[in-house]
């Protein structure tokens, strides 16, 4: 097909040819390249989003098989201190049986006679409120009553002391009485042990001991 | 008149300079001698244009199967290692919760003062003047800044002293209580005050008889 040979004609004819191609142009962009673009770039992030998520949990796995090896230290440490010096209750609960035995114990070696003893308080320890949970022990306090001289009540104290270093001697009142006997003196003290807070603790513990891997029950928040 | 126009240009030329330009093509049939015309333009364009457009479309959709295997194959591996990490985080969680219950029991042995050992400490420090009557050691815990929990002692040493120099005996027992090498390693700076100091009341007393009471404040012994 030929141009007209009217050069006004002519251009009209060019003008709306180049309309045509502006929008044939226009509607293939439209229509394939910019869908294709779209769900390319959607793709792409798609992608980039896996990368992240397979590079956080790499290092998860990563760091778990390094935590795996000081968790189990960490696991034998507590069941190990725990069962030295974390204060066992007896049959229904009661603590008082085991530690009035150990004060006992050692007095009975120092040669020293106990008026009395009895539980004074079993009650939480005060922590960081915004930790938000709860603490793992308790305190469990036992008070006890003699009648002594000064230094049978350090060695006392010094056999109670160093026979656990976890315990605390929290109150201790000494009064003499010098009309009565100089030489002996009225003393109370209260020594406080830790408790677990809850039975269920030290033996998820032990559970946690025979299944390394599983980590603690509970510990992904289910 | 076209043609006689261009006669008269053609002789006055002729005359003129004697110089002579035929122009025989009217301007209608004269054409460019550009390399670039619109008629060229137009069809190197009606041919490069849909096939650019070809090749741009065909990048992309080559491309598209390329990012289509990868998200298949990388969805594949973040499968395979979720199970993996979902244990490994469990773990991580569990060592964070045991870290704390051994840091929590930790705290009782930090906070733990051995008290035979003050008590020893403090009796090599009373002077001979001096009877002491009565010690008390006292205890609570406390939080730090709102959020560090200590355990908090204070001992109490309440006795008697007379004579004139009964003020003296008790600043000296004051001071050796401070300069103690065992007590300055566990009181507070400054910790040790002597809270009363006055005449005694009984039937018993003499004018001479002095009460006081010194307290020792301990330095705050963290819990965890």
């Amino acid at each position: 097909m030929k141009l007209p040979e009217d050069k006004k004609e002519r251009t009209k004819i060019l003008v709306l040819i180049a309309i045509g191609a502006v929008g044939a142009i226009y509607m293939v962009v439209q229509l394939s390249i910019t869908p294709l673009l779209k769900s390319r770039l959607a793709k792409i992030t798609k992608i980039q989003e896996l990368k992240e998520d397979f590079e956080k949990a790499r290092k998860t796995v990563n760091q778990a098989s390094k935590d795996r090896k000081t968790n189990q230290e960490t696991i034998l440490r507590i069941k190990e201190t725990a069962e030295k010096y974390v204060l066992p209750p007896r049959l229904g609960g009661n603590y008082q049986l085991g530690a009035s035995e150990i004060i006992e114990k050692h007095a009975r070696d120092l040669g020293i006679g106990l008026t009395s003893l009895r539980e004074f308080s079993i009650s939480d320890v005060k922590q960081n409120p915004a930790k938000g949970t709860e603490s793992t022990f308790k305190t469990y306090t036992l008070s006890i009553s003699l009648e002594c001289g000064f230094h049978e009540l350090v060695r006392l104290l010094r056999a109670i002391e160093s026979s656990n270093p976890y315990l605390c001697i929290t109150s201790l009142e000494i009064l003499g009485q010098p009309k009565k006997d100089p030489g002996k003196h009225n003393v109370h003290f209260n020594v406080q042990w830790p408790i677990w807070s809850h039975r269920s603790i030290s033996l998820e513990i032990e559970e946690q001991l025979k299944q390394p891997n599983l980590g603690r029950k509970g510990a992904d928040g289910n | 008149m076209a043609v006689l126009s261009r006669h008269r240009r053609l002789s006055r030329n002729f005359r003129g300079n004697m110089n002579m330009r035929v122009d025989l093509i009217l301007e209608s049939e004269q054409r460019s001698a550009s390399v670039v015309n619109l008629k060229s333009v137009i069809r190197i364009s009606s041919v490069s244009l849909p096939v650019i457009l070809l090749v741009i479309v065909a990048s992309i959709a080559v491309n598209m199967i390329t990012l289509n295997s990868e998200l298949k194959m990388l969805e594949g591996e973040v499968q395979a290692i979720g199970s993996k990490e979902k244990t490994a985080e469990t773990l991580i969680k569990g060592f964070a919760v045991n870290r704390e219950i051994m840091n929590e029991l930790e705290g009782w042995r930090k906070s733990h003062i051995d008290w035979y050992e003050q008590l020893l400490a403090m009796q090599k420090e009373v002077p001979s003047e001096i009877q002491l009557s009565a010690m008390r050691i006292s205890h609570e815990f406390d939080l730090i800044d709102k959020k560090i929990p200590v355990r908090a002692f204070t001992v109490a040493l309440e006795g008697n002293t007379t004579g004139e120099r009964a003020e003296l005996n008790v600043h000296r027992l004051k001071r050796g209580l401070e300069d103690s090498p065992v007590l300055s390693l566990a009181v507070k700076e400054k910790g040790v005050e002597v809270s009363r100091f006055e005449a005694a009341i009984g039937k018993e007393a003499s004018k001479d008889d002095r009460i006081f009471q010194i307290e020792c404040k301990y330095r705050a012994r963290r819990f965890e």
